[in-house]
């Protein structure tokens, strides 16, 4: 197989493959300790292969051994070096090969520091006298436990060898499970191979509820007993299970974990873990147990080769998920977890920035859980459904089945999973195919227009019932909430107005028992509702759900409206100590579904503050800030709504903040060089005693040299008015220092938008959603001013068309009606040829020039050699598509120009912007709003003068001196 | 600015630059023609005072190093450069350890006494404060700031061009060519200029240095530890014969980056992209972007010809 790029793993597969890891565990659970060791065993792909790369993250390796397996060659200690730990990736572990040598051995002295991320801490739980542990290795946390090619890309098959005290059971997704066993040593096997993060075992006290449970679940697909029977060995019937034939893991278990357990499920192979709340008592849950026995298929079987393909996991499995409801349950059913699932993308496309709204996402730099919301789950469920829609359900069952024929037991990209799709689906009826807007689907954000709204009778009839009651037309006895299904109860409970008064929540609660309410995800849905209306009635048995429950897709949402008033605040807290170690030590392996909710840190704690802030660093939007402080630190940094684009989100970037102001990097003091230029050795050193020196050296230097030998160089660190060119600027002037001009950046356009404008003010980022047609030129919002975004999006939804020059097909790009990918340094003669166009074609408005410009002639006379043929040649640009952007410029109104800086960075680019800037003013798109253009809008507060203020005063006198 | 190299090394404007104040910025990562810089940092007789609230690039050639508070650490006054709004916010936290804050340089230095005056604003919520005491509707502002927390410019939040914001140009007219800007243009304004790669083929690929979602420009790059790669089109990664992540070698007259490839389908054949604002921990070499970036001028306003920087990339290990 082809190495795959994995950003998220410093593995060599494309040298040396790891194909088999055994695996020796002992369990202290009173020292808190893992201990043992790993031995693995290595396929040369290349001959030449002389390292072996692992990753690890806090692991503590004693030593490693390394020897043949033909020819018993003895174990000899082989050379390894752990490189620079990365926060995220943790350190690669590069381990020497001998020649001939396949089988690498390493001692770990310890793991018992760092058990956090990817073992839960061993706890006793549910009032039960022993402790349990379980290991969460999904994404990148099977490193924390085991040194490994911990990349989805290498599958491995494993053994484990387990020691565990007396009267506690070890279970590990693998074979050889023990049958009521306790205590001593346990053995498995995996014969089949799976990715790291599928590596998962569990030890202490066996639950007794897990068999009844298990037999349950699996009643409720229909079938009896294991898995080998529960889809696909049985008759095929066309349902979901038809894609799936055959089930290959020999055994299907579920093992359900104590209610602290904080997400809904996790697929390891023949053992899912899965949360007891999902017992309602009336089946109606199934639809988590339908999910995690997909990823039978999709995604233990086919699995993602890197986390940016996480989608191909999820959005199958849940795909499939539904597919087993609808075939379980019927239609209805499985349409409305469709319908519950859409609305569910939508709050959350609602949330999440625009880089994280594409499914083929881009992770690099990130920590892979990121990826892991509701995205790759439902708009990859919306995009199969899409496929399956168009090609009719009997072709698209037939694709999936060979899918997963030809993908099994491979770890794929979305591009073989494209190509795949090209071939043995499109291939064979290319009409329809055409149809589908793959790329939108796969690399843009948001949903394509054509995306499936499943719609429900049964729902919609639930809202209007809401709606009559909320309208006191009818009365609680007469809504036939007992006959609902969970669904329609969840969607009854959520449609109905909140805070309802207490006389109306009472008679909710009298007459359908919701405090009293064993489904947990309705009593959820109530407890939810009583706090926001202050319904005292449901408080103990809040209390009690937040104290048993682990779940975070339900706590979470729970704690957050507790915390909204000062009496809530106290009793979070309280229910919070109780709770407290009911909750796992933070669990960085978050399961997708329950992820976004997922934060526990997100809890308030005594002395914690909110500080209104703005972001002053280099970028057009100026966020409202709300930033979170404990103990006198900033731990969070969120956005507000005091800048109304804000919208209370902010970008991913500033989100970071706290690492940068408590990161490693961060400079505590002041340090004098020790070491040479350039290796950054510092001793440290006292304020005065640095200011001491430089200000010396300052002195020194103007007497020595005159002030012109020192060069003050500062820009837009931070572009607020209190970080430049206030005291900095006095400081030097009066030293009489060179002056530096700043020029890096916007020098250009800041002169062509003066000389032609007088930098008139701009169009505001609200006003785009005005805009009939909006045109990004050397920009690219979804990176840099995200703000902008979303006003785009709803100009194009109300049908406002895109136009982006840029010569990479950005996001928006990939989602314009025009996207003209000029040559670097031709933006010039590509405004110059639509000036021409304009005049040409007798669509420069003269009226507007003769009243309020001067110079049009001779623009249009510069403009006169540029014919759309010779600068599409120039631009390398279709003829076609230029042509088609003039008119379409001239047509619209309100047209907008976003102007970037893209333009401006060539031997042109003042030009270049310049001619961009005419161009609204000879089509005449002026006088609307959502038409016109912006630039840079710093000049609207030209009324603010930062150096008048702080020292132009007393420059006179300071150049006397 | 964007020929701070040549200042450094070439002293082509008769000064020597003896003492370097750097703040604010992270002028190794952001300036054109790096390697230039890079040299300049390093002379022995020249002494570089950087003034960041982290160990910059350039911080590690530094003499004397100082800690910067970030603007959550003390008083800012903020302006968007889009949204029309202006926000003044007063410090989060205290500044911890012994840092600093923007102000303390000039004001506690001996340099800073030496030209100090009585009455100066010095503290950052004096600046702030003296800076909105500019403005004719000062009152206006500051009821504004203190009370929903945002100010608007005078022609409003949402202005409509030529309706509520008109050119501020002497005659309240739109010059389509102004004659300040015809005369400053090399051959006058709207005049084409080939490119470069016309006229020195051996360097045919333009390197484009966009943003990303990573950093804003060079900030928070310390917190971005990914090996970034050089991105390449299909056609011009094949015709080199370059496998996506395969190790690379981009060079110019000016310098050169060794990092990996990508091969990416979005770019147009003939551009090679490579983000601005990476350190040099994100390539092999520790060089970036603009190391290759030529520190050429634009036609209008002295600025940086960073998208003009033509490249050739090979596989890296090839001579």
């Amino acid at each position: 197989m082809r190495p795959i790029r994995d950003v998220h793993s410093y593995a060599n597969p494309g040298e040396a493959r790891v194909t088999h890891a055994a695996l020796e565990l002992e369990v202290l659970f009173d020292r808190r300790i893992l201990r043992g060791g790993v031995e693995l065993s290595v396929e040369r792909v290349d001959p030449a292969a002389s390292t072996l790369r692992l990753d690890t993250r806090g692991l503590d390796v004693a030593g490693v051994e390394s020897s043949r397996s033909s020819g018993g060659s003895d174990w000899a200690p082989a050379r390894f070096e752990i490189g620079e730990a990365d926060p995220i990736l943790g350190a690669p572990l590069t381990i020497a090969l001998r020649p001939g040598d396949d089988r690498v051995r390493d001692r770990l002295r310890d793991a018992s520091r760092r058990l956090g991320p990817a073992v839960a801490r061993a706890r006793a739980d549910g009032g039960r006298r022993h402790p349990f542990l379980f290991s969460q290795s999904q994404a990148i946390h099977a490193r924390s436990w085991i040194p490994i090619q911990d990349t989805p890309q290498v599958r491995i098959t494993y053994e484990a060898r387990v020691r565990t005290p007396q009267e506690l059971t070890a279970v590990m997704s693998a074979g050889g499970n023990p049958e009521g066993r306790r205590g001593g040593e346990y053995r498995f096997a995996m014969p089949q191979r799976i990715p790291a993060y599928l590596s998962r075992s569990r030890r202490g006290h066996r639950l007794r509820a897990d068999e009844p449970a298990h037999g349950r679940l699996c009643r409720a697909l229909g079938r009896r007993g294991r898995g080998a029977r529960v889809r696909g060995h049985g008759e095929d019937d066309g349902g979901g299970g038809a894609a799936l034939r055959p089930y290959r893991w020999e055994r299907y278990d579920i093992l359900v974990l104590p209610p602290s357990f904080p997400f809904g499920g996790m697929e390891n192979p023949r053992l899912t873990f899965a949360t007891p709340t999902v017992l309602a008592g009336d089946k109606s849950l199934v639809s988590l147990i339908a999910h995690e026995l997909a990823h039978s298929w999709s995604g233990n079987l086919v699995t993602n080769a890197t986390w940016r393909d996480f989608w191909l996991n999820e959005g199958f499995t849940t795909y499939i998920e539904r597919r087993l409801v609808e075939e379980v349950y019927g239609r209805d059913a499985a349409t409305m977890e469709a319908v519950l699932g859409r609305q569910d993308l939508e709050d959350e496309l609602e949330r999440l920035d625009d880089p994280d709204e594409i499914l083929h996402i881009d992770l690099a730099g990130r920590d892979p859980d990121d990826g892991a919301t509701r995205l790759p789950y439902e708009k990859g469920s919306l995009f199969l459904r899409s496929l399956e829609e168009l090609f009719g359900r009997e072709r698209f069952d037939a694709y999936l089945r060979g899918y997963f024929d030809r993908f099994a037991f491979r770890s794929i990209l979305t591009e073989d999973f494209l190509d795949d799709l090209r071939a043995n689906l499109f291939a064979a009826d290319v009409g329809r195919a055409r149809a589908v807007p793959l790329e939108t689907w796969i690399q843009a954000p948001g949903l394509p227009a054509e995306a499936p709204r499943p719609r429900s009778e049964a729902l919609e009839e639930v809202a209007r019932v809401a709606e009559e009651w909320a309208a006191g037309r009818v009365p609680a006895a007469d809504v036939p909430f007992g006959s609902w299904s969970t669904q329609q109860r969840i969607q009854f409970l959520r449609r109905l107005p909140s805070p309802l008064p207490a006389a109306r929540m009472a008679e909710l609660d009298a007459t359908f028992r919701l405090t009293g309410s064993r489904n947990n995800e309705v009593a959820f849905q109530w407890l939810l509702m009583s706090l926001r209306s202050g319904h005292e009635a449901a408080a103990a048995r809040l209390d009690d759900f937040l104290v048993s429950i682990g779940r975070r897709k339900y706590i979470k949402p729970l704690y957050e409206e507790l915390v909204k008033t000062p009496p809530g605040l106290e009793r979070a807290r309280a229910i919070y100590a109780r709770a407290r170690p009911g909750v796992p030590s933070h669990c960085g392996g978050h399961r997708g579904p329950d992820r976004r909710t997922a934060r526990m840190s997100a809890l308030p704690e005594p002395g914690e503050r909110h500080v209104a802030s703005a972001c002053p660093l280099d970028c057009p939007d100026a966020c409202s800030l709300d930033v979170t402080v404990r103990g006198g630190r900033v731990v969070a940094v969120s956005g507000s709504r005091v800048n109304p684009i804000t919208d209370g989100y902010i970008c991913a970037k500033v989100r970071r903040l706290p690492e940068h102001m408590y990161g490693p990097a961060r400079i505590l003091r002041p340090g004098i060089r020790i070491g040479a230029k350039g290796e950054g050795r510092f001793r440290d050193a006292t304020w005065d005693e640095a200011l001491g020196l430089v200000a010396a050296r300052m002195l020194e230097t103007r007497e020595r040299s005159g002030g012109e030998a020192i060069l003050p160089v500062s820009y837009g660190g931070s572009n607020g008015y209190v970080s430049q060119d206030t005291t900095d600027a006095r400081l030097f002037y009066r030293l009489g220092a060179s002056r530096l001009a700043r020029t890096v950046c916007a020098a250009p356009s800041s002169r062509a938008a003066a000389g032609l404008y007088g930098k008139m003010t701009g169009v505001a980022p609200q006003d785009y959603a005005h805009a009939s047609l909006i045109v990004l030129w050397g920009v690219n919002p979804s990176v840099s001013g995200i703000h902008l975004v979303p006003y785009i999006q709803r100009a194009q939804n109300r049908g406002a068309r895109l136009v982006v020059v840029d010569p990479r097909r950005t996001q928006l790009a990939a989602r314009a009606d025009i996207h003209l990918a000029a040559r670097p340094g031709t933006d010039l003669p590509v405004a110059l040829a639509v000036h021409r166009w304009l005049f040409a074609s007798g669509r420069a408005d003269l009226v507007f020039l003769a009243a309020h410009a001067t110079g049009a002639d001779e623009l249009a006379r510069r403009a006169e050699p540029w014919t759309i043929a010779r600068a599409a040649a120039e631009a390398g640009i279709a003829e076609a598509d230029l042509e088609a952007f003039a008119r379409m410029y001239a047509d619209a109104s309100p047209a907008v120009i976003r102007c970037g800086w893209g333009q401006e960075r060539n031997r042109n680019g003042g030009s270049a912007t310049a001619a961009i800037l005419a161009l609204p003013a000879v089509a005449g798109k002026f006088g609307v709003r959502g038409g016109g253009y912006t630039m840079s809008n710093s000049p609207a507060w030209r009324e603010l003068d930062g150096m008048a203020a702080v020292g132009r005063a007393r420059r006179r006198r300071a150049r006397s001196t | 600015m964007n020929r701070v190299g040549d200042a450094l090394v070439r002293r082509s404007d008769g000064t020597d630059v003896e003492l370097l104040f750097v703040y604010n910025s992270n002028a190794l990562a952001t300036l054109p023609n790096q390697e230039l810089v890079e040299r300049g940092l390093r002379r022995e007789d020249l002494f570089t005072v950087v003034f960041d609230p982290v160990m910059t690039d350039t911080a590690r050639y530094a003499d004397v190093v100082l800690p910067a508070a970030t603007f959550l650490e003390r008083t800012e006054m903020s302006r968007g450069y889009g949204a029309l709004v202006l926000q003044l916010a007063p410090p989060a936290v205290e500044a911890a350890g012994e840092r600093g804050r923007t102000t303390r340089c000039s004001r506690s230095s001996a340099a800073g006494r030496a030209v100090a005056r009585d009455g100066d604003p010095e503290t950052a919520e004096e600046i702030a404060g003296a800076i909105l005491g500019s403005s004719p509707r000062a009152a206006e502002l500051r009821r504004a700031v203190a009370g929903s927390g945002a100010a608007a410019p005078p022609e409003g939040a949402a202005p409509v061009q030529f309706a509520d914001a008109f050119p501020n140009t002497p005659d309240r007219r739109v010059h389509l060519v102004p004659e300040a800007l015809d005369r400053e243009c090399p051959g006058g304004l709207y005049r084409y200029a080939p490119d470069p790669a016309e006229s020195d083929r051996r360097y045919p690929l333009a390197l484009i240095s966009p943003a990303t979602d990573r950093t804003i420009s060079s900030t928070l790059g310390e917190l971005h530890r990914a090996q970034v790669p050089v991105s390449l089109h299909p056609d011009d990664a094949a015709a080199r014969g370059i496998a996506d992540g395969a190790r690379v070698r981009v060079f110019n007259d000016l310098g050169a980056v060794r990092c990996r490839a990508r091969i990416d389908t979005q770019l147009r054949p003939g551009v090679a992209f490579m983000p601005k604002g990476i350190w040099s921990h994100n390539t092999d070499s520790g060089t970036t972007s603009n190391a290759l970036s030529p520190d050429t001028l634009t036609d209008l306003g002295g600025g940086a010809c960073f998208n003009d920087a033509r490249v050739e990339v090979e596989p890296a290990g090839a001579a």
